[in-house]
């Protein structure tokens, strides 16, 4: 019998009710080591049971001999796509390499660029960059939406201008976003979520926007209004399965959290994540997933369990040769080790702020250098810390950050000459620095010291 | 049609459609009731969409089950008075588990079977299936015995069976 399968309508029979066949036993042996047989059986079972469902009944008739290939309709828009993605890769290519080249093509002012093609090509190209250079990532939207905002809708139907103006003035918000010109990103996303419900299908891009809006408002440490977009952007991409966009979304949700102290509500949310993450997201995801769990358990205590995933994200990233992410998670570990050992601590920090440094990162070289001094200050090394502010200026100026920072670097210096540095006034600083990089034009107030 | 715009696992956007276009036909005219025309208009302005927005799609399938439901449960919102919402319909999830989108094909492939039954056969499945009526009401309406409808029914059962799992065999 385990070498002779069952014809399919006995397996059928016994699906049907197993006291219908005479050699009862002999398929259950069979069963047990086939699994092919068993998918006969559990195909008939499926049949049995959908052949009592209601909606199978009214498929019969009501499906019965439509047509299984795409209409003309649909067949003649995608070509009418490739053609205008082509024409805009032709036009566009030469000069989206270099800002200076962009800049100097003019592209806003000539009618030739005025097609959706460019729009969609500009929007793209504007995501692609925003991580490496986010003010070319602005140019480039700023000119995806003066074209969108352009185009006819009598050549293109208003539909699709709607949609493509939504994700154009989306892509500035983004943009912005990286910028951190907050209140700017915020009027833009308004405008992509005035756009949407103009085309018949607005649910995934709304969910879209929310995300957006959520991370510019967190930004903002409007956490109040920030909480119920992430979550309305969670459960939207979690109804179109798309896996990645859920991490984010929650990763949104949970950083939100966090950054209001709920600690354990934060910790429900990365869970939640870690298994699916692991699962199926690409590693900078997992690593995030990983990152934001250790800081929540290091936050509530359990500084084993926060090393563990600490560890897990060092390994990833080793994994996949992504050294910036490793020097951020080396970071943390270097902050948990100080608990622990102060020594082995400091050696981390130092050689967290020379990787920084080796990667032109100077920001957060700075930022590593003001933990680094806020702990030697706590333990009395005081020339290190006046080494190490004078050493801050440089590194924040080298980042780009003078402008915004120059009454900050007026303090440290002051607090510096007069050996007044405290390790309030470093904690006061350092939370600036720190905000500081996300949103480059905060301005510094001086603290109220005692 | 594009490699842009093809289905998962790499398959054209024609055999993707082909696969698909079926269970979405489902979910807005045999789940929403949304009638046949305006429920192929969704339909299709779901897969328009999709070409278009296809960069930003990571799960094709996933992504227009999603779309089509949201649509078909607008649709419904916005028709009241001419398609009475169905029994439950607010409370209906996303047909998006993955287990429910496999119940879909199922019953597409059973549905496909029985349109391909006699009449008579069609008939009896259904008033003792969906009607819930007894062998012997059968009897009397198609004016035989119930002997003979349950002869009938075992019969029509194990021939619409044996179609299916033709339909959906399984190698071994």
């Amino acid at each position: 019998m385990r070498d002779q399968h069952p014809e399919p309508e006995i397996l059928a029979e016994y699906a049907s009710d197993p006291t219908n066949v005479a050699n009862r036993d002999e398929i259950e042996a069979h069963l047990e080591a086939c699994s092919a047989c068993g998918e006969i059986v559990a195909g008939a079972r499926a049949f049995e049971r959908e052949l009592w469902n209601p909606e199978t009944w009214r498929a019969v008739d009501a499906l019965a001999g439509l047509p299984t290939t795409p209409p003309h309709k649909l067949a003649a828009a995608e070509e009418e796509l490739r053609v205008e993605d082509a024409a805009a890769a032709f036009l566009l290519d030469p000069v989206l390499h270099d800002p200076e080249v962009f800049a100097g093509s003019g592209i806003a002012d000539d009618p030739r660029y005025d097609t959706v093609g460019v729009v969609r090509r500009l929007n793209r190209a504007s995501a692609e960059v925003r991580e490496r250079n986010a003010t070319f990532a602005l140019t480039l939207a700023n000119a995806a939406v003066l074209i969108s905002e352009r185009l006819p809708a009598r050549q293109y139907g208003t539909e699709q201008i709607a949609a493509l103006r939504g994700h154009a003035w989306r892509e500035r918000a983004n943009a912005l976003r990286y910028t951190g010109h907050y209140p700017a990103a915020l009027n833009a996303i308004e405008v992509a979520a005035h756009a949407f419900p103009a085309t018949t299908l607005p649910e995934f891009d709304l969910a879209r926007v929310d995300f957006v809006r959520g991370t510019i408002l967190w930004k903002m440490e409007r956490f109040d209004e920030a909480l119920p977009l992430a979550r309305r952007a969670r459960r939207t991409f979690h109804e179109y399965d798309d896996a990645e966009r859920w991490l984010h979304a929650g990763l949104l949700e949970g950083g939100i959290l966090f950054d209001s102290r709920q600690f354990g509500e934060a910790l429900t949310i990365f869970a939640d994540l870690r298994g699916r993450a692991e699962a199926n997201s690409d590693g900078a995801t997992l690593g995030l997933v990983y990152n934001a769990l250790g800081a929540v358990n290091q936050e509530l205590g359990d500084e084993p369990r926060a090393a563990e995933f600490f560890q897990r994200a060092l390994a990833l990233y080793d994994l996949l040769g992504m050294e910036v992410e490793r020097t951020r998670t080396a970071w943390s570990v270097g902050l948990l080790a100080l608990r622990r050992d102060r020594q082995d601590g400091l050696a981390r920090l130092r050689r967290v702020v020379a990787s920084f440094e080796s990667q032109g990162n100077m920001a957060d070289a700075g930022l590593v250098a003001l933990d680094l001094a806020e702990h030697l200050l706590a333990w009395g090394d005081v020339a290190e810390v006046a080494t190490l502010c004078e050493e801050l200026i440089a590194r924040f100026t080298a980042a780009g950050l003078a402008r915004s920072a120059a009454a900050a670097f007026a303090f440290l210096r002051d607090a510096t000459n007069h050996a007044a540095v405290t390790p309030a006034a470093l904690s006061h600083l350092r939370m600036y620095f720190r905000r500081l990089t996300r949103d480059p034009q905060l301005l510094f107030a001086a603290p109220d010291l005692p | 049609m594009s490699e842009e715009c093809s289905g998962a696992h790499g398959e054209s956007f024609d055999a993707f459609y082909a696969r698909t276009v079926p269970v979405l036909r489902f979910i807005a005219h045999v789940r929403f009731r949304v009638p046949l025309a305006d429920a192929e208009g969704l339909v299709q302005d779901a897969y328009l969409r999709y070409v278009r927005d296809s960069a930003s799609v990571r799960e094709p399938e996933r992504w227009l089950v999603a779309t089509i439901s949201n649509a078909s449960r607008n649709y419904v919102r916005d028709h009241q008075r001419e398609v009475p919402m169905p029994d439950g319909a607010d409370g209906w999830e996303h047909p998006t588990a993955r287990d429910d989108v496999d119940a879909i094909s199922t019953r597409l492939a059973v549905s496909a079977v029985l349109r391909q039954l006699a009449p008579r056969c069609r008939d009896v499945l259904y008033r003792f299936h969906v009607n819930r009526e007894s062998t012997a009401e059968i009897a009397d309406a198609l004016e035989t015995t119930p002997a003979y409808v349950q002869l009938l029914l075992h019969l029509c059962r194990k021939r619409a069976r044996a179609l299916y799992l033709s339909l959906t065999k399984v190698p071994r």
